[in-house]
């Protein structure tokens, strides 16, 4: 299953040239690393025709944002220098954040010029170094960096020297964005053997870009005129490693020369040291490549959960399900999310008008947490084979992956439910909201279980990223999740509009009837799913296998 | 240890039904294992994707016997045994497990046939232990039964001091071990193993051997795939022969392999040998 992008080349090298190996300069080697990199990216893209179409809609979206860019840029050169500056200072800097913190995030993101499938190879650290620096500006998103770099010269175009100095800090700006991001991807590779290291990483660093939003927007929230405040925080920035290459345009064209070249200086200094601790870390990377880190045997008796149930199938897969739920990032990326989504609403809900939003968190969290389930056979993967193999009944599968959840998702649904009441007070619309949030868990678990059993999408395979983009996504997944979805929601407006209604009448009988929907309801919903749903699972669990072994 | 199975787990092994999972008395007479037209095609049909893997295969797998199943990469072994064991439909065809339908009643199947499937995902979150453990609570077997027999074939596998580790931080041979003790802990009568052998250590390798003999001795059937004929023809006592979808030769090993060894057979059934090192004269030191 290694590298199925490789064997599906079109031409397969020769084997013949084995003296080239030898008299190979640096730039050869490095222009086949490149080559290898393009070849890999052409086989993923034309696997299947779907994927084919799913990757032209992404491109298509790409180039509409690329567009955008470049056409904002080109428009920015009609401005004054120093608003020129100020934004291009900005994006850059925020560029080249993006970049480097990407890999820490997408872990093994870019995997096909990984050391360590290359440890084995005849290759130097510096002619390892050069082919994925340049393999870097061959995928999506080099290509769109340096595109918007080259559209950005143009922003400078009402000074000349500007230009001048734009296009020389060009391959100066590319440099610095390749060598850090490669650095951290480095750095990663290392980390990647401590399993749980790099799992908790990319969780604060998924915590992290989600609470970014909310911060963010509360802080401009806070300061009245941050607009004004912004060439502050570009002449702040300006003077760090990540933004200084930015401003050298702008103060060549004000004949600043001594800041203009401390700028580059400073900004060469930083290429400098990125590119030596980055050829450290390779060089550790390429040489310890296959040294697996194991952690050490626990020797504590007995099977833990499972001790401590019922004997009985369902039991079982609850156990095993809860397990994943604590163990599995895949899971628990969507517990760490939901404290996330309360900062999002809660922010967003302190702005005038949006306060209704705040109630909504009960619901909210129960929805997702439910949805969470409609893709639990696909996170299983072909390991589901093991249900199919024992002849576990449709229906006890169905059951034990929902009270997994239910373990899971009642606590902090009631907290989500609780906290704008204890917060903001309006007590009497907890009966109405509570009807909602068992209408949307229930319900929705009932939904996704149906759901699961019958319909399958790609997602990040067992080990692997939470933030992997699985292979093989098309628009019709696409669909399928944006319809489970939809139909969660359509669920809750039964309850969701009697709210309303007590909302706008001001009468408590409403809400205590939405309450008796979401309890007689939800239960409803969620069993009939469940044997709904285990129906359909054993009529063809075979051909779900069949499905999720497709994702890899 | 060279017949660990013996004093540990041996009571637990020998394929009569538990009173927790209670599988339906064996027919006599029939066949551990007996596939009639089968036959699968993948993509649809009549178009120029689809591809044949397995092509109208009949084949018995007689009671008590140790069945060697060989073919080349990509003949059909895995997708044939997949349709065998229920994780694959057939596209025809029928399989019966001692006379059970195992397309008809794939519950009543299930419960006699312990099955170690090639190249799936296992729940590798759960330690070594909790994944037998799981294997038998899914097949509604009494706890106590369960971590009993889990104890011993954790023993049995040499897997005691991991017992508590992750299955994903295990090594791809402890994985099969323990994949290999989830399929035994039903005590089924009949072993369906897809490359149990791959990647596990010589002295592992011969720890299996001896269970799966004791469990063959004790009126059990196995049925191994292999690419790897020695092994074949040193451990099993029937053989059938795969080759791109079908069935070229079958019965006992000595039946097949004819006088020569089974690996010379083989090639000469399958053919495509190339001749030695023929095209790469270049490949020698310089």
């Amino acid at each position: 299953m290694a590298a199925p992008g490789v064997n599906r080349a079109g031409t397969v090298p020769p084997l013949a040239p084995a003296p080239a190996v030898h008299g190979a300069g640096s730039a050869v080697l490095v222009g086949r690393l490149v080559g290898l990199k393009a070849r890999i990216l052409l086989n993923t893209v034309t696997r299947s025709t779907w994927v084919l179409v799913g990757t032209i809609l992404g491109a298509a979206y790409f180039l509409f944002v690329l567009a955008f860019a470049v056409l904002g840029l080109v428009l920015l050169g009609g401005q004054d220098l120093s608003l020129v500056r100020t934004v291009l200072v900005l994006a850059g800097g925020g560029t080249t954040l993006a970049w480097w913190l990407l890999p820490v995030l997408a872990s093994r993101a870019d995997a096909t010029l990984d050391p360590a499938r290359l440890a084995l190879f005849p290759l130097g650290v510096g002619q390892v170094q050069w082919g994925q620096a340049v393999g870097a500006l061959v995928g999506v998103p080099g290509a769109l960096t340096t595109v918007a770099l080259i559209a950005s010269v143009s922003s400078w175009r009402s000074s000349v020297p500007a230009v001048v100095a734009a296009v020389f800090c060009l391959p100066l700006a590319l440099a610095l964005v390749v060598s850090g991001s490669r650095l951290v991807t480095a750095l990663a590779v290392g980390l990647g053997r401590r399993r749980r290291a790099t799992e908790v990483l990319s969780l604060v660093a998924l915590l992290g870009l989600v609470l970014m939003g909310p911060l963010l927007a509360g802080a401009m929230n806070g300061l009245e005129g941050t607009w004004d405040r912004l060439p502050e925080w570009a002449a702040a920035l300006a003077w760090t490693p990540v933004g200084a290459v930015w401003a050298v345009p702008a103060d060549v064209a004000a004949g600043r020369w001594p800041e203009a070249a401390a700028r580059t200086a400073l900004t060469v200094a930083s290429v400098a040291v990125l590119v030596l601790c980055w050829r450290v870390a390779q060089a550790r990377a390429l040489t310890s490549a296959t040294t697996e880190r194991r952690a050490g045997p626990r020797a504590d008796a007995g099977a833990g959960l499972f001790d401590r149930i019922p004997e009985r199938p369902w039991a079982a897969v609850a156990a095993r399900c809860l397990l994943y739920w604590v163990r599995d990032p895949r899971y628990s990326g969507a517990l760490v999310v939901v404290p996330a989504i309360a900062a999002v609403v809660w922010f967003s809900s302190a702005q005038d008008g949006m306060d209704f939003l705040f109630y909504a968190l009960g619901p909210m969290f129960a929805a997702l947490l439910a949805y969470q389930i409609s893709g639990d056979v696909s996170f299983d993967n072909t390991a589901v084979s093991l249900h199919v193999l024992t002849g576990v009944r449709g229906l006890h599968d169905r059951l034990g992956r929902v009270l997994a959840l239910l373990v899971v998702a009642v606590p902090l649904s009631a907290i989500g439910l609780l906290l704008p009441f204890v917060l903001q007070g309006r007590w009497e619309l907890l009966p109405g909201l509570a009807g909602a949030t068992v209408l949307a868990l229930l319900g929705g678990a009932g939904l996704a279980s149906v759901m699961s059993a019958r319909y399958t999408y790609p997602v990040a395979a067992p080990g692997q990223s939470p933030f992997k983009t699985p292979q093989g996504f098309t628009v019709l997944n696409v669909l399928v999740q944006f319809v489970a979805l939809g139909l969660i929601v359509l669920l809750v407006l039964p309850a969701a509009v009697l709210v309303l209604i007590q909302v706008f009448t001001g009468d408590p009988s409403w809400g205590w009837t939405a309450l008796g929907t979401g309890v007689v309801l939800g239960p409803l919903v969620c069993w009939g799913g469940i044997v709904l749903g285990g129906r359909w699972y054993d009529r063809r669990a075979p051909e779900l296998l069949q499905e999720v072994a497709q994702y890899r | 240890m060279s017949h660990p199975f013996s004093a540990a787990a041996a009571p637990d092994l020998p394929p009569h039904p538990s009173a927790a999972s209670s599988p339906p008395p064996p027919r006599a007479g029939e066949p551990a294992l007996s596939v009639r037209g089968l036959v699968r095609v993948f993509g649809r049909p009549g178009t120029p994707e689809a591809k044949v893997a397995v092509d109208r295969v009949d084949l018995d797998v007689p009671r008590g016997s140790f069945f060697g199943l060989v073919g080349r990469n990509g003949a059909g072994k895995t997708t044939m045994l997949s349709m065998a064991t229920g994780l694959l439909r057939p596209t025809a065809g029928s399989v019966r497990v001692t006379g059970v339908d195992v397309w008809a009643e794939p519950r009543r199947a299930k419960q006699l046939m312990g099955v170690l499937p090639d190249g799936v995902h296992l729940f590798d979150r759960l330690t070594g232990r909790q994944l037998v453990t799981y294997s038998g609570l899914l097949r509604g077997m009494d706890r106590e039964t369960v971590a009993r027999r889990t104890e011993d074939l954790l023993h049995a596998m040499d897997l005691s001091g991991d017992a508590g580790t992750q299955v994903q931080d295990y090594s791809a041979g402890m994985t099969k071990k323990i994949a290999l003790a989830g399929a035994l802990i039903h005590a089924p009568s009949l072993l369906v193993l897809d490359e149990p052998f791959e990647s596990v250590d010589p002295v592992s390798a011969a720890n299996i051997r001896a269970i799966l003999h004791a469990f063959v001795a004790a009126g059990g059937t196995v049925v191994v795939s292999s690419h790897v004929m020695d092994l074949v023809q040193r451990m099993c006592d029937h053989v059938a022969v795969l080759d791109r979808g079908r069935v070229l030769a079958a019965g006992t090993v000595d039946e097949v392999r004819a006088g020569a060894s089974l690996e010379d057979r083989f090639v000469e059934l399958v053919g495509g040998r190339a001749g030695a090192g023929e095209g790469l004269s270049w490949l020698r030191p310089e």
